[in-house]
């Protein structure tokens, strides 16, 4: 964060911004929420698998610290509605607690579709 | 980061080495473009907080990518055409 600012500082000085767009840039860094990325994912990831006609065709990787903070992220925007009941946060929980294997499973017609943790 | 592309018409695979540190500082910039964009280039259904909180999003799943090491991030394979995203 200190980098912005001295970039900015120095866009400043350059005569590249003015001093009015340098505070809106430097009030845009400062109000970045600290994101707190912990390692509570203990090396897990989440695998998302797509079959076509029994051949794999779609694999995802995915280390399960990023999966929680695109799920905490995505809340946000996500009305409590469209969750239909599902409890996202137990769900995370639950895979912090050693919940491994497949989680989903999905089979239609000639598609099938696993999330498995590991 | 390493984005492998095969397709059928194709004899050889393309690839495409992205240093990390690029996407490290197009995501910087990002923020900073935004701050100066006339927002009418923007969309209209998302206000200035929702859009920054977006890009925050995207800073911080990338920052939790780096950390993870290398793996294959994706790993399309469909109708003779392959496509890989290999984080190394």
């Amino acid at each position: 964060m200190e980098n912005e600012k001295l970039q900015i500082l120095k866009m400043v000085q350059e005569g590249k911004i003015t001093p009015e767009e340098a505070a809106r840039l430097l009030q845009a860094v400062d109000s970045k929420p600290a994101v707190t990325t912990t390692s509570s994912g203990n090396g897990k990831w989440i695998r998302i698998r797509v079959q076509e006609h029994g051949r794999q065709i779609v694999n995802v990787n995915l280390p399960l610290s990023l999966v929680e903070v695109a799920i905490s992220m995505g809340l946000k925007f996500v009305p409590e509605e469209e969750l239909r009941g599902v409890d996202v946060n137990a769900l995370m929980e639950a895979i912090r607690q050693g919940v491994t294997g497949k989680i989903v499973e999905i089979d239609a017609d000639e598609h099938k579709v696993e999330i498995i943790v590991e | 980061m390493l984005c492998i592309i095969k397709v059928p018409e194709l004899r050889r695979r393309i690839i495409l080495p992205i240093p990390l540190f690029l996407v490290d500082e197009i995501l910087d910039i990002g923020s900073v473009v935004f701050s100066l964009i006339n927002r009418k280039y923007l969309p209209r259904e998302l206000n200035d907080k929702q859009i920054q909180g977006i890009l925050n999003a995207v800073r911080a799943a990338w920052r939790e990518i780096r950390r993870a090491g290398s793996f294959t991030l994706v790993d399309v394979n469909s109708g003779g055409a392959q496509v890989s995203i290999k984080v190394v």
